[in-house]
């Protein structure tokens, strides 16, 4: 395990890379089985797990870590425990960090976002208001995000006001001012900063000449999907408006902290040396090929404290490659399409709530 | 209506007028019939003839066996089993009945109108804002009968309206019902609920119910046609995509260990063969549901085997012991599977929420045994595999025509 998060983060090709990342989750897929019961009991209801590949490696639903207590370390090891923003149905994700998975996803995180934003800290700026890292129950995802995208900034400027969201013009100035010429880090959630950022600036007809600047946003494409805004709209938009060149997307979850996947230069997710990616077919769950839909699993040699080293997500992707893009980066590369629908209700329940 | 300027609504069917509050006060005054009065019997079953002759509803087996069961001859069958329980007692119906039809089984709320209707009620039937292209076909037959001169005096007993979900029209509503019937679940008859009945009106309600398949391993292998078994379980099961209150979720054998495997190993993969007429309906999300039910229901018992397959057929077994009710489900084919020696074992299983039994190779009168002797909460109905969606007028335990009717007992 050590090894690969050691390794230059996009520096190992397949044939380097699969022998480690087997043997690294298959010692994780032991320890867990051993430490944590009902993981046992998953994995002995199939028959228990041989893994001499990485497609070997049993995966569990995401969504188990919603409904069940999943944790291989006990109570007093616990020094931290992540919860997840409730989707629909209000259940969040509990995710228990021992003092070594925590420090071994924090040093992963910064591995691979110095490979994108460098090792100096930028002066940050923030598409959101001061007061969602305060307000812990309504936006718990989103100021988790930005604290933990913080440490890779200074000078933290919040661009929007509390009160209505809007942009507040005379901070963004005076940040300007005070770090004129510098390269800056802009970080914001992807919807933010659409609605918040790119179309509030053309609202007021102002432009920025952001030239210096990375802008590195995520949380998911649903509600600019519903507006038909894609990645290139986005990105030719931010280009447009601020000036940014450089923008990443990341795509991430609590359930693996740590191993985020960021988009390159060429517009693909990359998987980091210490995780990696199948697309599977709903169903058989069978690893499909480059170019073929399925769900996406994700596996990561970071989870050592909660059997959350190979997780079925609920978004829907397609491998584009692995070793072979133009950005110079190994590893595989996907994009994301995003969750999958969810069945209209059936049978007979649900007059009211529904209806 | 008081306030009825609180109070608005979709009239999807009306012949009383445009005006929501004053049909539904035109309802409120037609007066109660004696069950199967001439007129309501034979609109009901001109609405079934209808059915049977219109192509497009002839697509949908639940619209062909609404119409069967809903035909002339079926009516007098009907009407024959109603019968006042004392010697001279008058039944009529009660008066104003108010339906709140499910979200999702078209059907129902055909049954439980004309049922009504033909109790001698007036009816508002209140649809869920998401029906499909068989409510409106059934609409369009049931305005254009209405409209027939010969059934002008069912004009204001019927009334069908729509509204987005609100307890002020639920209130305004129930305020004028005799008889609430409410389908839907749990969570449907506890809104509903929160609005009052006149104190002589009452509920008849349909809560969260599930079901479940019992069959003998012995017979099952013995069986000429196991085919034929499993094709009317996969019915069962598939049709709704197993959401259904009447879906079986649960599979026990009877029989020995031995026995038990192997016929539930044949079962299975008959199961799966018949299954793949049901394959495109699966969506990608029921496979990441019953994944989801598969591992979680591994993590919250011991001793539990899955197996999946390709995912259309999804098979957990459980020791019996393990098992309890299943109140919650994915859908979309999970069968968890398990086994007991003898019926009298299944008796601790048998609790209030269980609807139907899809029940094969254990007699009638060994179920009959069981119901009279052993501590039994629950079964409302017993059936053959193929027949656990087949809609009877007698539905969780209850007679609904007597249901929908009041006995006046005459003793002079």
């Amino acid at each position: 395990m050590t090894a690969l998060t050691e390794v230059p983060v996009y520096g190992l090709s397949r044939d380097e890379k699969r022998p480690l990342l087997v043997e690294a989750l298959a010692a994780l897929t032991r320890r867990h089985a051993e430490r944590c019961a009902p993981y046992r009991k998953i994995l002995d209801a199939r028959g228990g797990a041989e893994v001499k590949s990485l497609e070997d490696v049993p995966f569990i639903p995401a969504r188990l870590f919603k409904t069940h207590d999943l944790s291989s370390v006990s109570a007093e090891e616990t020094v931290k425990l992540l919860t997840s923003s409730g989707t629909t149905g209000g259940q969040v994700s509990r995710i228990a960090l021992d003092k070594a998975t925590a420090s071994e996803q924090t040093r992963a995180l910064v591995r691979i976002m110095q490979n994108f934003i460098g090792k100096d800290r930028l002066p940050m700026l923030i598409v959101d208001h001061p007061g969602v890292i305060q307000n812990r129950d309504a936006f718990s995802a989103r100021g988790a995000g930005i604290r933990g995208m913080s440490t890779f900034g200074r000078d933290h400027t919040y661009l929007l006001r509390d009160a209505d969201m809007s942009l507040d013009l005379a901070v963004l100035d005076a940040f300007l001012e005070r770090n004129a010429g510098r390269p800056v880090l802009v970080f914001g959630f992807t919807f933010m900063v659409w609605e918040y950022l790119v179309q509030a600036l053309r609202r007021t007809g102002r432009r920025l000449d952001l030239g210096q600047a990375v802008l590195v946003h995520s949380g998911g494409w649903k509600k600019l999907v519903d507006r038909r805004v894609d990645n290139a709209t986005f990105k030719a938009a931010v280009k447009e408006v601020c000036g940014i060149p450089r923008v990443h997307d990341f795509y991430g979850m609590v359930e693996q902290v740590g191993s985020v996947f960021v988009e390159c230069e060429e517009g693909c997710l990359h998987a980091p040396a210490h995780a990696d990616v199948i697309v599977r077919e709903p169903g058989s769950w069978a690893p499909l090929p480059v170019g073929e839909t399925g769900v996406i699993q994700v596996l990561s040699v970071l989870p050592g404290s909660y059997p959350g080293h190979s997780i079925l997500t609920e978004d829907l992707g397609v491998l584009l490659g692995e070793d072979d893009c133009g950005c110079g980066r190994k590893g595989r590369r996907f994009r994301v399409f995003g969750r999958i629908a969810q069945a209209e209700a059936r049978g007979c329940s649900d007059t009211h709530a529904a209806a | 209506m008081a306030e009825a300027d609180l109070v608005s609504f979709e009239l999807v069917v009306s012949r009383v007028g445009d005006d929501p509050a004053a049909a539904v006060d035109a309802l409120s005054r037609a007066p109660a019939w004696p069950p199967f009065r001439a007129e309501a019997a034979a609109f009901v079953a001109a609405l079934s003839a209808d059915i049977m002759r219109s192509p497009q509803a002839r697509q949908h087996p639940e619209m062909i066996a609404f119409a069967y069961r809903m035909r002339r001859q079926a009516l007098l069958e009907l009407q024959a089993s109603l019968q006042p329980s004392g010697t001279g007692g008058v039944l009529r119906g009660r008066g104003l009945a108010l339906h709140f039809a499910p979200a999702n089984v078209d059907t129902i709320f055909l049954y439980s109108l004309m049922l009504s209707l033909l109790a001698g009620n007036a009816n508002v039937v209140r649809l869920s804002s998401r029906t499909g292209e068989q409510v409106s076909l059934v609409l369009d037959l049931l305005a254009a009968r209405l409209d027939d001169p010969a059934y002008a005096a069912l004009r204001d007993r019927v009334l069908i309206v729509r509204y987005e979900h609100s307890d002020a029209v639920t209130a305004r509503l129930s305020a004028l019902a005799d008889l609430r019937v409410v389908w839907g679940g749990d969570n449907a008859v506890a809104a509903i609920r929160r609005a009052p009945l006149r104190p002589l009106a009452r509920d008849v309600v349909f809560p969260d119910r599930w079901s479940m398949a019992v069959l003998d391993a012995h017979s099952f292998l013995a069986a000429n046609d196991p085919g034929d078994i499993a094709r009317g379980f996969v019915n069962d099961a598939y049709w709704f995509g197993q959401m259904a209150c009447s879906s079986p979720r649960l599979v026990v054998w009877l029989g020995d260990d031995r026995q038990a495997e192997a016929a539930a190993d044949r079962f299975y993969a008959l199961v799966h063969e018949h299954a793949e007429r049901f394959r495109a309906e699966l969506q990608q999300i029921d496979y990441v549901n019953k994944r989801v039910f598969e591992d979680g229901t591994a993590a919250d018992h011991a001793g539990v085997r899955v197996s999946a397959g390709d995912g259309l057929v999804s098979r957990i077994d459980l020791p019996f012991d393990e098992l309890g009710e299943p109140e919650s489900h994915c859908g979309g084919g999970a069968f968890v599977n398990s086994r007991v020696e003898r019926l009298e074992d299944l008796a601790p299983l048998l609790a209030r929420k269980l609807q139907t039994v899809v029940s094969f190779g254990v007699p009638g009168d060994a179920w009959r045994r069981l119901l009279s002797e052993q501590p039994v909460g629950g079964v409302d109905r017993i059936v053959a595999p193929g027949a656990a969606l087949d809609f009877n007028a007698v539905w969780d335990g209850m007679n609904l025509l007597r249901e929908f009717t009041r006995e006046t007992t005459v003793a002079v």
